[in-house]
C-alpha cells in the first residue's frame, strides 16, 4: 500500500514505522509480502464464501518483533472492513497477561449498542415469526430484512412481548448452548430488552458482581476469571457471527497472554472451546503473536488452528517494490533512485525487519534529496549507523559485567595483551596461559574490518589458549559476521536488552565447557562451578531483584529531578508565553501538548503511587498488635512477587515520559518555529516521535500489574475488600492505550499547532 | 344532535371497539371500578368466565378477609388481558364486601413502579415491596384511612411486614373498622414476589398480583407447605383462539348497536383476522380501533350498509407501516 496525497510532510515514506493502531489514522505502510498475500487471500476466501457455516477460520500469524504483524492484523480488520457486505471486524492487542484483560476490551469495544444489536438480532426474528400469517406479514418481511425495529413493531402492534421475549431467552440459550450450559447468558441478554435493566446487565457483562435483581434471576457467576472470560467472548463471536454475518476478530500480540506462565488446564480448555465456535459460528479469528505463542499451546488447542502464516523477514524484492509503489503514490514528489545494490545492502543490515526498514526508507529519502544523489551502500551504512547507535558501549559492558558477576566468574576488566590494539573489555582466566576473550564493539560493518580483524588477532595470540567472544552493540553487518568465522569460534552476539543474557549464557558455557575438554589447567573445578552457577541463574531471579532494588532506588531519586525538569520545561514556556499571540509560535510550548504529557503522568499517579497506602500506615501509627499487624501485611503485599519489579517498571515508564516530554518542549522552544514545512527541524522532531515509540513498544507494561492492585486495593482500605483483576486489567489497559498513544499524539498536536494560522 | 338511528339508535358515526369515556386510551385496560358502565363490555372470550367463576367461587365469604389477607393471581402473556380481569375481580369483590356490610377500598398501586420509564432502574425484589409498602401509606393518608401521625409511625417500621400488619390497627385508629384494603400490585416477574405477598400477614388486605413470567401453576404450589391458610386464587388469560376474535367483534357491533353508525368486516377481512395466529385482546383491540379511525377518514364510505374489505385493511396496515418507519 503506498501513499496518498503529500501524507508525510514531503516524504513518500511514512516517519513513523509503528503501527496505528486506531481507525482514523490511515497512515499503512504495509509492504506486500507472500505472507501478506496469503493472509488476505485467506480472509477474502472467507469473505467471499456464499455458506459460512461451519466456515470459519482460526488464522496464527507468528513473526518476531518488527516483522509487520500488527501492520498486517489492522490491514485485515481494513479489507473486512471494506468487503461488500462490510463484515464486522475488530482489532485487539493485548494490553494484559491474562484473558479476562483481553475479554474487559473485547466487550468495551462491542459498546452496549453493539451487544444491545445482537440481541436485538434474535429478537427481529422471533418478532418477525409471530407476525408471519394473517394480516401482519407485510410488517413481518420488514422486521426480518432489519428495516424496522422489532422493538417499535412489538410496541406498535400491541404485540405478547412476555412471550416473544422468552422465546428470545429460549434461542439465545439454544444457540448458545454449544459454549455454555450457563443459562445465565440467555437470560442476561434478553434482560436488555426490557427497560430497566440495561446498567445492571452491562455491569455484569462487564465482569461486577451481579446486581441482586439479576441474582433473583439465577445470574450469579461474575465474569472475572480467566475462563468466564474466554467463554464470554465466545458467547459474543457466536452472536456476530451467526446468520451468515461475517465477523472479524484479530488479536494482536497474543504472546503476552500465553507465554511466560502456565496456562491452567481449565483455561486452556475454554480457548479450545473459544476457536471451535469461531469455526462452528463461520466467523474468522487471527491470533498473531511472537513464535512462541503457537509453542505454548496444548496440542488440543494447537490443532484448533488453522494455517499459520509466518512473517519473514523482508527481501530485497519486496522492499524495491514497495518503494517504487510509495513513490509513484506520490508523483509530486522528488523520485529517489535506491541503488538495487542499496536496497541489498539495507536488507542484509537489518536482517529483513519491516520496522527498520520503513524508518531507514524515510530518512535516506531525505537524505538523497537534500544532497542530490542516489541511495546508495554509502548512505546506507551511514544511515543504518546513525539509526542505530541508541546502546552505548557502557550499557552492554555493564550487562556483561552484570552477568558474570552472577555466575561469579573471575575477570580483568579492560585487559591489555601488551599492545594497544590488544584489548580485552573483559579476560577470563582459565589457566597460566588459557582464557577466554570478551570484546565489545559499537557496530561490524564489512567496511571496517581491518582494525578489528587485528585486534581479534592481537588478544587471539596473547596466550596459548585464547577463545574470542565478540560482542556488537548496535550494527551487525552479516556479510562482516561471516567474514569474521575465522577469528571468532562462535557467531558474534548482536545486543539486545530483551534476551542478552539468554543469548551470552549459551555461549559462555560452551567455551566453559570447551576448556573444560581441553584439560591441561588447574582451574577446572572452578570453571565447573561457574558452568553450574550460569545454570542456576537461568533459573532463579534473585539477583534480578537485588538489581532491580538498586535501579529502583536510583530512580526514585533521579524522578523528583526530572518531574521538577518537566514543571520548568512544559510550565515555564507555557506561563512565560507572550500576550501577543502572534509571537507565541516560536516559544510557547503549547498548553494542549503539555497536557497530554500531564495526563500521562497523572494517570502514572492515579493508578500507580502507593503514597496513599504509605502515609496511611503513619498516620495511624499507634502501639498496638493491631497496629503493628496491618504493617506486617502491607509489608508481606510489598514483598510479593513482582511489586518491586512493577515499581522499577512505573519508575522507567516516568522516566521515558518526562524524557520526552523535555526534549518535545525543548525542540519546539528552539526549533518550533523552523518546523511548519518539511525540513530538517520537522526531520528531528520526527526522530523524536519515533525513538518514543521504540520506546513505548518494548516497555513491558503488564509488569506494573502487581503495583496497580496494590494501589487499587489501598483505595479499598478499610472495606477490606479485593479489586476484581477487570478493574486491574482496566487501570493496564488505560494506562497502556495512553502511553503507546503518547507519541502519535505529541506529533499530531504539535504539527496542528505549527500549522494554524 | 345525533339522529336516531336503526334500533332506536342515532345516525353519528362512531368507532364501535373505542371504550366509551375512553376514546383518548383505545388500549387501556377495562375498569369497572372507575367507570361502572365498563361492566358491560367484558366479553367472554378466551379462559375469562371460567376464570372469574373461579375466583368468585373462592370467595363466597368476603368477611374472612377482615381476620386473614388473601391473594390473587392473574397471569398471562402481556396484552392478554390480565388486568382487565384483575379490575372486574376487584370491582366485583368491593360489591360483595359492600353487601356484608364492609367496605372495599381499592388502591391502585400497579405504577408504583415503573420501568418503562428509561430513567428508572431495575430493583431487587425487597426493595420492590418496601417501596410498593411505602407508596401505599402514602395513599392511604391521602385517602383519609389513617391520620398523618400513623402515616410517619408506618414509615418508620423497619420492615414492609411489619407496615402491612399494622394497617387494620390504624385504619381503626382513623375510625374505619369496616374497610378492606385491595390493592393492585405492580406487576411481577418472579415467583418468590408473589410469594412474599402470599405469606404476608395482613388481616383486611387482599392483594391482586399479576405476572406475564409466572405460571399460575407455580404460584398453587404456595400454601402446600402450610405456609398460608387460604391458597391463592390464579386466574390464567392467554391467546385468543379464531372463535374468540369473531365473537370479540361481533359483540363489540352488538354492544355500540345503538350508539351510532359503522361498516362491519366483510368475511374476507375477518377471515383474515382470524387467520392471524398468536393473537391477544391487546393487539386485535388495537387492530380494530386502528381500523376503524382509518375507515372514518371516508366518512361517506363509513355507513351502516358498508363495509370494510380486504382493501380497506392492506390501506390501513401499509398505513400502519409507514407511520411507524417515521
Amino acid at each position: 500500500m503506498t501513499g496518498n496525497g503529500s501524507r508525510y510532510a514531503g516524504n513518500p515514506f511514512s516517519p513513523l514505522s509503528v503501527a496505528i493502531t486506531t481507525d482514523t489514522v490511515s497512515e499503512d505502510p504495509t509492504i506486500e509480502t507472500a505472507a501478506v498475500r496469503r493472509a488476505e487471500s485467506l480472509l477474502k476466501e472467507y469473505l467471499g464464501a456464499s455458506a459460512l457455516a461451519g466456515a470459519g477460520n482460526v488464522l496464527a500469524v507468528s513473526g518476531e518483533h518488527g516483522t509487520g504483524k500488527t501492520h498486517l492484523g489492522m490491514r485485515l480488520v481494513r479489507v473486512a472492513k471494506a468487503a461488500d457486505p462490510p463484515a464486522n471486524a475488530m482489532y485487539l492487542d493485548v494490553a494484559s497477561d491474562r484473558f479476562t484483560g483481553l475479554y474487559s476490551r473485547f466487550i468495551r469495544k462491542l459498546g452496549r449498542d453493539g451487544v444491545r444489536a445482537r440481541v436485538n438480532d434474535f429478537y427481529a426474528d422471533v418478532v418477525a415469526d409471530s407476525l408471519a400469517t394473517g394480516t401482519t406479514m407485510d410488517i413481518a418481511t420488514l422486521v426480518r430484512n432489519r428495516e424496522v425495529a422489532p422493538d417499535k413493531v412489538v410496541g406498535g402492534y400491541q404485540m405478547m412481548e412476555s412471550a416473544l421475549l422468552r422465546q428470545v431467552a429460549e434461542s439465545l440459550n439454544e444457540e448458545l448452548g454449544t459454549i455454555t450450559e450457563d443459562p445465565a447468558y440467555g437470560i442476561a441478554l434478553t434482560l436488555l430488552l426490557r427497560p430497566g435493566y440495561d446498567d445492571a446487565v452491562w455491569d455484569w457483562l462487564n465482569g461486577s458482581a451481579p446486581h441482586a435483581a439479576l441474582v433473583e434471576r439465577g445470574i450469579t457467576n461474575r465474569i472475572d476469571d480467566e475462563v468466564s472470560a474466554l467463554d464470554a467472548m465466545g458467547v459474543f463471536a457466536l452472536l456476530h457471527g451467526r446468520k451468515g454475518r461475517r465477523f472479524v476478530l484479530v488479536i494482536d500480540e497474543i504472546d503476552k497472554i500465553l507465554t511466560g506462565r502456565p496456562i491452567e488446564m481449565a483455561v486452556s480448555k475454554a480457548l479450545q472451546r473459544l476457536l471451535q465456535v469461531f469455526q462452528q459460528a463461520g466467523a474468522f479469528l487471527v491470533l498473531s503473536g511472537l513464535p512462541e505463542f503457537r509453542r505454548a499451546l496444548d496440542e488440543d488447542v494447537r490443532e484448533r488452528l488453522g494455517e499459520t502464516v509466518t512473517m519473514p523477514p523482508l527481501s530485497a524484492v519486496d522492499v524495491i517494490a514497495f518503494i517504487d509503489r510509495a513513490q509513484q503514490g506520490e508523483p509530486d514528489l522528488p523520485d529517489v533512485e535506491f541503488q538495487p545494490a542499496a536496497v541489498e545492502r539495507m536488507v542484509r543490515l537489518v536482517n529483513g525487519n519491516p520496522r527498520q526498514i520503513f524508518n531507514l526508507c524515510h530518512a535516506l529519502y531525505r537524505t538523497a534529496v537534500e544532497e542530490s544523489r542516489p541511495v546508495d551502500t554509502v548512505m546506507v551504512e551511514d544511515e543504518v549507523r546513525g539509526q542505530a547507535s541508541d546502546v552505548t558501549l557502557a550499557e552492554v559492558s555493564a550487562a556483561v559485567r552484570d552477568l558474570l558477576n552472577r555466575a561469579r566468574i573471575p575477570y580483568f576488566p579492560g585487559l591489555h595483551f601488551g599492545t594497544r590494539n590488544s584489548r580485552a573489555d573483559f579476560w577470563i582466566e582459565t589457566g597460566r596461559d588459557s582464557g577466554f576473550a570478551i570484546i565489545v564493539v559499537d557496530s561490524v560493518f564489512t567496511g571496517g574490518l581491518e582494525g578489528l580483524r587485528s585486534r581479534l588477532d592481537a588478544v587471539r595470540t596473547a596466550r596459548r589458549a585464547v577463545e574470542v567472544v565478540l560482542v556488537v552493540a548496535n550494527v551487525l553487518d552479516p556479510d562482516a559476521a561471516a567474514e569474521l568465522t575465522t577469528h571468532v569460534v562462535d557467531r558474534p552476539v548482536l545486543y539486545d536488552r530483551r534476551s542478552f543474557a539468554e543469548a551470552l549464557q549459551p555461549i559462555l558455557r560452551s567455551l566453559a565447557e570447551r576448556f573444560t575438554n581441553l584439560g591441561g589447567t588447574n582451574a577446572l573445578p572452578a570453571i565447573r562451578e561457574w558452568l553450574v552457577r550460569i545454570d542456576m541463574d537461568n533459573s532463579t531471579t534473585h539477583q534480578m531483584m537485588e538489581r532491580l532494588g538498586r535501579e529502583i532506588d536510583r530512580l526514585t531519586e533521579d524522578t523528583a529531578v526530572q518531574l521538577a525538569t518537566l514543571r520548568d520545561r512544559v510550565n515555564v514556556v507555557n506561563l512565560t508565553a507572550p500576550a501577543d499571540p502572534a509571537e507565541e509560535s516560536g516559544r510557547g510550548f503549547p498548553a494542549s501538548v503539555a497536557q497530554l504529557f500531564h495526563d500521562a503522568l497523572a494517570t502514572l499517579d492515579r493508578f500507580g503511587h502507593p503514597d496513599a497506602l504509605f502515609d496511611r500506615v503513619y498516620t495511624r501509627a499507634e502501639d498496638s498488635s493491631d497496629h503493628y499487624r496491618r504493617v506486617t501485611q502491607l509489608l508481606n503485599r510489598l514483598a510479593a512477587t513482582g511489586v518491586y519489579e512493577a515499581a522499577g517498571t512505573l519508575s522507567m515508564l516516568r522516566r521515558w515520559i518526562v524524557a520526552f516530554s523535555t526534549a518535545a518542549a525543548s525542540w519546539y522552544v528552539t526549533e518550533g518555529r523552523d518546523a511548519r514545512e518539511a525540513g530538517p527541524a520537522r526531520s528531528r522532531f520526527d526522530a523524536l516521535c519515533r525513538t518514543y515509540e521504540r520506546v513505548a513498544e518494548t516497555m513491558p507494561i503488564s509488569r506494573m500489574t502487581p503495583l496497580f492492585r496494590l494501589v487499587a486495593e489501598g483505595e479499598l482500605e478499610g472495606t477490606g475488600g479485593r479489586v476484581a483483576d477487570r478493574t486491574i486489567q482496566e487501570r493496564v489497559t488505560e494506562f497502556t492505550e495512553q502511553f503507546r498513544a503518547l507519541g502519535v499524539q505529541v506529533r499530531r498536536t504539535v504539527l496542528a499547532e505549527l500549522s494554524s494560522p | 344532535m345525533s339522529e336516531p338511528g336503526p334500533d332506536g339508535g342515532n345516525t353519528r358515526q362512531i368507532n364501535p371497539f373505542l371504550i366509551p369515556g375512553r376514546e383518548d386510551a383505545p388500549m387501556s385496560a377495562l375498569c369497572p371500578w372507575r367507570e361502572s358502565s365498563h361492566a358491560d363490555l367484558y366479553i367472554e372470550i378466551d379462559n375469562y368466565a371460567p376464570a372469574f367463576a373461579d375466583f368468585q367461587a373462592q370467595f363466597t365469604t368476603p368477611s374472612l378477609l377482615m381476620e386473614n389477607s388473601r391473594l390473587a393471581l392473574v397471569t398471562g402473556d402481556s396484552g392478554c388481558g390480565k388486568s382487565a380481569l384483575r379490575n372486574q375481580c376487584a370491582y366485583w369483590l368491593s360489591d360483595q364486601l359492600a353487601a356484608n356490610g364492609m367496605r372495599g377500598e381499592i388502591i391502585d398501586l400497579s405504577r408504583a413502579i415503573d420501568l418503562a420509564d428509561r430513567k428508572n432502574s431495575v430493583i431487587d425484589i425487597n426493595k420492590r415491596i418496601t417501596h410498593v409498602a411505602t407508596t401505599l401509606v402514602q395513599r392511604m393518608a391521602r385517602l383519609d384511612l389513617i391520620d398523618a401521625e400513623t402515616r410517619d409511625a408506618l414509615a418508620k417500621l423497619p420492615s414492609p411486614e411489619l407496615v402491612y400488619a399494622d394497617l387494620g390497627t390504624a385504619m381503626d385508629g382513623k375510625g374505619r373498622p369496616d374497610v378492606v384494603l385491595i390493592l393492585l400490585l405492580p406487576s411481577a416477574d418472579l415467583q418468590s414476589e408473589i410469594e412474599q405477598y402470599a405469606t404476608m400477614p395482613a388481616p383486611r388486605v387482599m392483594f391482586f398480583a399479576e405476572s406475564s413470567y409466572v405460571g399460575s401453576h407455580q404460584v398453587t404450589s404456595i400454601g402446600g407447605g402450610n405456609d398460608v391458610e387460604v391458597p391463592p386464587a390464579t386466574m390464567t388469560v392467554g391467546e385468543l383462539s379464531a372463535e374468540d376474535i369473531r365473537l370479540f367483534i361481533e359483540t363489540r357491533y352488538e354492544q355500540r348497536r345503538n350508539d351510532g353508525v359503522f361498516p362491519r368486516l366483510d368475511d374476507d377481512v375477518m377471515d383474515l383476522l382470524t387467520s392471524t395466529r398468536k393473537t391477544s385482546v391487546a393487539m386485535l383491540q388495537d387492530t380494530m380501533t386502528g381500523l376503524y379511525n382509518h375507515a372514518r377518514r371516508s366518512p361517506d364510505n363509513y355507513t351502516i350498509e358498508a363495509t370494510i374489505s380486504a382493501h380497506d385493511l392492506t390501506r390501513y396496515s401499509l398505513h400502519k407501516i409507514r407511520s411507524m418507519m417515521g
